[in-house]
């Protein structure tokens, strides 16, 4: 470091280091720095390997909640004001609209983002544990199902707040299909909903939940999880490297001895290493790591805005509880649950199978508990940890693969394809005339 | 997709690089128009959420409104509630006061005396036949009834 600093030198060095010493310095300096490891293998930071999904959904996280904060002054939960206030947000305060488009789209971006994360860690077998010691990706794994499941329900609760009819009649059936869970069900409902219809205790638990408990929840669950990465020696294609490296004798190093009180020099029991080329296949995390999560953060944010830009949030009329929409639908991430429930509801002569029960609690509920338990069974060796499409979990791919896909078209035809009536139309079929109220 | 083993990413090559010589070429050129582009984008969007704070409309009830008929008000005074403001009438004069305190916003109560005081202001001599008091922060005020004496 030269002697000499000026005031913005000190402050951008740590940034923008100069010499390998001042990179590696700069990790334990900079309070946010040191979040990193001080080395990353050039794998880690692949465009094609992870997309980056990851620090994609964080970006759309912190869009979401400093867009939210500014919300939350202006927006108002009662429900004789709440729509009001969003009518307000809309007309009246000064880039309300953006505000609140931004925050819808980054919403619903970070929900494909964390569906799309799921899937590449699945692809690529990074679930698995690799060669290291104490390694728990299993576990990691579960902390991100259960990440996806905070994500869906902290976007169920936003989806209320706007109170018009969309949100009223999205979360009547969301909350409809919940309560057919067995025993408990009615009983969640109720909890839920602070009562038995949805009105102002609801609309006040949403926006608590909303704006406090969840957003606490999941960043509990995210330091644990970005944490576990480090723990667990960084991205799965890591342990790739580690086991293309050839085994081989290196003369004794000068390393570090650790005692109790702190760190002294001097050479001490030689570790044999695995990851002999380290300078060949690592960088320095700054300026290399902070220059691409910069990239993808900024990235974000200009799709965000591009897309809040051309496509507004919406606003129908305000919540009716007597004027059902005609079809009346569940948020879009629900929807493959909406279609799943209405095709397993059979009439058989006077009985009626119950299809919220079948499609909508007990399949999703099988569904959650394979995702969580599947790291377990999966009995395919260490070699396809970190790969993309690895021919030993080829079957397993293809499974995942293919329930993905039924999820993906049951919420195509729940989205595009359901008309009044809840009937069947091509997405190109007008609609017919229905009445309002019946 | 970009080939990681290919990159290099070494901070020496960075055209701001402290250690290197600042060049005027092309490259350096570029970086700096995306650098300050992204600064001005991100400046922008600060402003649109700081200005989104700021209200353009207020909801609050108007700060000229009507009061009623002469013919609705008697000598004396008459505190409109909602309002909270004082309707004084001597004869055809009419006199509007805030009952707002000026101390910290309190409603103040008016209170007649028993016995007109005399009191002096801008060198003229006046009968204070009532005050103001602030049950709050227990301030008098005579202030806002200024009532001349004699001439």
């Amino acid at each position: 470091m030269p002697t000499k600093q000026t005031a913005w030198q000190k402050i951008k060095w740590t940034w923008q280091p100069s010499s390998e010493r001042e990179a590696g310095d700069s990790i334990v300096r900079n309070f946010l720095l040191h979040w990193f490891p001080a080395k990353i293998t050039k794998q880690s930071l692949s465009w094609s390997y992870s997309f980056w999904l990851g620090t994609i959904s964080v970006a759309l996280f912190l869009i979401l909640t400093l867009t939210g904060v500014v919300l939350m002054f202006l927006y108002v939960p009662s429900v004789e004001r709440a729509y009001l206030s969003v009518k307000d947000l809309e007309f009246v305060v000064s880039f309300g609209w953006f505000i609140r488009g931004l925050h819808r789209i980054s919403a619903h971006l970070m929900v494909a983002a964390v569906f799309l994360h799921m899937i590449r860690v699945f692809l690529t077998g990074a679930y698995k544990n690799g060669t290291a010691a104490s390694q728990n990706r299993p576990l990691n794994w579960i902390v991100g199902v259960m990440l996806l499941l905070v994500t869906l329900f902290l976007s169920f609760t936003g989806y209320l707040l706007p109170w018009d009819q969309l949100a009223y009649w999205a979360i009547t059936v969301g909350t409809n299909i919940a309560s057919a869970a067995p025993i408990a069900g009615e009983w969640m409902r109720f909890l839920l909903l602070g009562g038995s219809v949805i009105d102002q205790n609801t609309l006040l638990r949403f926006y608590v939940l909303h704006c406090f408990f969840l957003p606490l929840i999941v960043l509990f669950f995210f330091s644990y999880h970005m944490w576990r990465v480090r723990k667990d020696g960084g991205l799965a294609c890591v342990d790739q490297l580690a086991l293309t490296q050839k085994e081989g004798k290196a003369a004794p190093i000068k390393s570090k001895t650790y005692s109790l009180l702190g760190i002294t020099r001097g050479t001490t029991v030689h570790v044999e290493t695995s990851l002999m080329d380290e300078d060949h296949h690592t960088v320095q995390s700054s300026p290399n790591v902070t220059r691409r999560i910069a990239a993808v953060m900024i990235g974000t944010l200009l799709l965000t805005s591009l897309l809040a830009v051309l496509f507004r949030a919406p606003l129908e009329e305000p919540a009716t509880p007597s004027i059902t929409p005609n079809p009346a639908k569940a948020p879009w991430y629900f929807l493959w649950l909406q279609e799943l429930v209405s095709d397993t509801t059979f009439h058989i002569g006077s009985v009626t199978i119950n299809g919220a029960l079948l499609g909508g609690v007990l399949l999703p509920g099988i569904l959650i508990l394979w995702l969580v338990l599947w790291p377990y069974f999966d009995k395919s060796p260490v070699q396809a940890v970190g790969v993309w499409l690895a021919g030993e979990r080829k079957k397993q791919n293809l499974v995942f693969l293919i329930v993905i896909l039924c999820v993906v078209i049951f919420t195509i035809v729940g989205t595009f394809m359901r008309g009044p009536y809840w009937d069947l139309y091509w997405p190109w079929q007008a609609w017919p005339e229905v009445p309002r109220k019946l | 997709m970009s080939d990681p083993n290919s990159q290099k990413e070494d901070s020496s090559n960075h055209p701001t690089h402290p250690e290197g010589k600042k060049d005027n070429s092309r490259r350096f050129f570029l970086a700096r128009l995306g650098l300050g582009s992204t600064l001005l984008a991100l400046a922008v969007q600060a402003y649109a959420f700081m200005r989104s704070l700021v209200p353009n409309v207020l909801y609050e009830g108007p700060k000229r409104f009507k009061i009623g008929l002469p013919t609705q008000f008697g000598e004396g005074a008459r505190f409109l509630e909602e309002k909270r403001v004082y309707i004084f009438r001597e004869r055809n004069t009419f006199y509007a006061i805030s009952a707002v305190c000026t101390h910290l916003g309190c409603t103040v109560k008016m209170q007649r005396l028993n016995q007109p005081k005399k009191v002096s202001f801008g060198g003229r001599q006046f009968e204070e036949q009532a005050e103001f008091h602030c049950r709050g922060h227990w301030v008098i005020t005579n202030w806002s009834y200024p009532r001349m004496m004699g001439n």
